[in-house]
């Protein structure tokens, strides 16, 4: 018999409210899903919901390029911010559909789209591979 | 306290979380993915026999504080780590730490259903599901970590 990981006697007691219900995992499985998807187009489409632009603490709506003489514009956290916000509408959303619906997905995909989604982000990197030495 | 000081400081203490946060998921991944059959005997069943649901919860802080840490950080970095790094031609290496900026928040998006499958931990139609979300986080966390380590011997605060 196990003595680790699989059934933990303790786990089935200590399961909240939260995790016993049916709405929050439909929402948890279909924010997982979409997060990377989400992510990606948000990247390679360049939809970051703002700029930051840190020389100078400035914020603007949507994509802004750099400006001159006031350094580098930063995307990312626009896009994280995006990721949450469309991940968190899309599980609330499915919440709304009959549980029949959203059982049907595979839940292999959680774990499967993740690692898929790495590839065009490795690909959207590559003037950084192609360009100088080793390290 | 100098400029250099404080960054340096927050540096440290989100490498720190990273640590936790890399033995935390590392235990679980091993433990969920190799269960011991028996009681613990040498210090790999050991390492293998830890109760690993119980650590879902810390894993899920542990993540978003760590990345909470690391985007503060990050407003620092892109001026004064990265443009030295690119002007001295590591480009690589930024490219690394670009696909960790990716790796990390792809993370997060996983967090919820990861948390799910955990406190769920008897239903056996989560075991496949819960042990390869471990594995893939825990691979995660891993490349992120060897990243930033890596960037930091490149080009640390300070420096």
């Amino acid at each position: 018999m196990s003595t680790t990981t699989s059934r933990p006697s303790t786990v089935q007691s200590s399961a909240t409210s939260l995790a016993a219900s049916a709405k929050f995992k439909t929402f948890a499985i279909v924010f997982s899903l979409t997060a990377p998807v989400v992510y990606v187009l948000c990247e390679l489409f360049s939809l970051p919901l703002f700029t930051y632009h840190p020389a100078t603490n400035r914020i603007d709506f949507g994509w802004a390029p750099g400006r001159s003489g006031e350094g580098p514009a930063m995307y990312w956290y626009g896009w994280v911010v995006t990721m949450l916000i469309g991940s968190t509408v899309l599980g609330w959303l499915a919440t709304l559909l009959p549980e029949g619906a959203t059982k049907k997905i595979p839940l292999v995909l959680v774990w499967l789209l993740p690692i898929l989604a790495l590839i065009p982000l490795i690909w959207s990197l590559r003037p950084f591979w192609e360009k100088g030495g080793l390290l | 306290m100098s400029v250099a000081a404080f960054w340096t400081i927050l540096l440290i203490i989100h490498g720190l979380l990273a640590v936790a946060l890399l033995g935390a998921l590392t235990h679980q991944a091993v433990a969920v993915s190799m269960p011991v059959r028996q009681a613990a005997g040498n210090f790999v069943d050991r390492f293998r026999a830890v109760p690993a649901a119980g650590y879902a919860t810390a894993v899920c802080i542990l993540w978003v504080v760590t990345f909470i840490m690391g985007a503060w950080i990050y407003t620092k970095y892109r001026i004064t780590i990265r443009i030295p790094i690119e002007q001295a031609g590591y480009w690589k290496t930024q490219g690394f730490f670009e696909l960790k900026e990716h790796v990390v928040t792809i993370g997060l998006g996983l967090l919820p259903a990861y948390w799910y499958f955990w406190k769920n931990a008897r239903d056996p139609q989560y075991d496949s599901v819960r042990k390869w979300l471990t594995v893939v986080l825990a691979g995660m966390i891993w490349f992120s970590f060897l990243v930033g380590h890596v960037v930091n011997n490149v080009r640390g605060f300070g420096s």
